[in-house]
């Protein structure tokens, strides 16, 4: 009798391995380059910077997003600008600094009126966070 | 003969580890990174306005800037269209120890006030502030 159906005993090499490794690669550039930040709305368009003064961003403490209508975010909720005094003044007295990522087209007399809102409230520190522009 | 004989090389049962879960999660991760992670380079330009500003702007110990709602800066009957070519003659008409207030007028956008403020910054004129006149809401 012949067999109909033959063993296939020849070994194929695994070709998955080198695709993991280049997976765990790519999540590792992820990993150490990339920061994990909330999301900013859609079509945000952040305020640009020609030079490279100013400090490099460190993580703010009170980082507030403000859009290009001029409503205030954090965390990605709306946040009403009466409601601000309290809250700058309880991050003046834990000593926490302000930080805005404001969109380049936000009126200007939003974005001071929100810078003046935490001088008064006590805050010593606020930065508007830019990005270089294009070249 | 062959009753007695022991059999040293057993065969080991062979464990094969199925990769397929290992590759679900780690591709998981990757995309999890992918989505959240963000490379921007964030710069701090530090704008605290300076709340006494608002009365003393016409006072000689300041030099005010106006940005209008088209972008332009005006300072002393004289306009500007470029954020650097202002400062450098901003700095040429300010006097030993005068600061320099931004004002923004209505309808200005917020971005030709930071860029006047970090042109101004980055020609080395320290007291500029940001004037809060007409921002309070």
């Amino acid at each position: 009798m012949i067999p109909l159906r033959q063993k296939h005993t020849r070994h194929v090499p695994d070709t998955t391995l080198p695709l993991i490794n280049i997976v765990l690669l790519l999540v590792l550039a992820f990993m150490i380059a990339g920061v994990i930040e909330t999301p900013l709305p859609a079509e945000f368009e952040p305020v640009q910077a020609n030079s490279e003064t100013g400090s490099s961003s460190e993580t703010a403490p009170l980082s507030l997003v403000i859009t290009q209508t001029g409503e205030v975010l954090i965390d990605s909720e709306q946040v009403k600008v009466s409601d601000l005094h309290e809250l700058f003044k309880m991050s003046s007295e834990q000593e926490m600094h302000l930080s805005i990522k404001a969109d380049s087209r936000a009126p200007a007399a939003d974005v001071i009126g929100v810078l003046a809102k935490a001088e008064d409230a006590g805050i010593k520190k606020a930065v508007v966070m830019t990005i270089g522009a294009d070249k | 003969m062959h009753g007695t004989a022991i059999n040293l090389h057993r065969r080991r049962s062979r464990v094969v580890l199925s990769l397929t879960p290992l590759i679900d999660v780690v591709f998981i991760l990757l995309v999890f990174f992918m989505l959240v992670s963000q490379f921007t380079q964030w710069r701090e330009i530090e704008m605290l306005p300076k709340a006494a500003l608002g009365e003393q702007t016409t006072d000689d110990a300041y030099l005010v800037v106006t940005v209008d709602k088209s972008g332009r800066f005006i300072a002393q009957d004289q306009q500007w269209s470029s954020a650097v070519g202002a400062s450098a003659a901003i700095k040429a008409l300010l006097s030993q120890d005068q600061a320099v207030s931004v004002r923004a007028l209505e309808g200005a956008k917020i971005q030709p006030v930071v860029s006047i403020v970090e042109a101004l910054q980055s020609a080395g004129i320290q007291n500029v502030h940001v004037d809060r006149h007409g921002a309070d809401r």
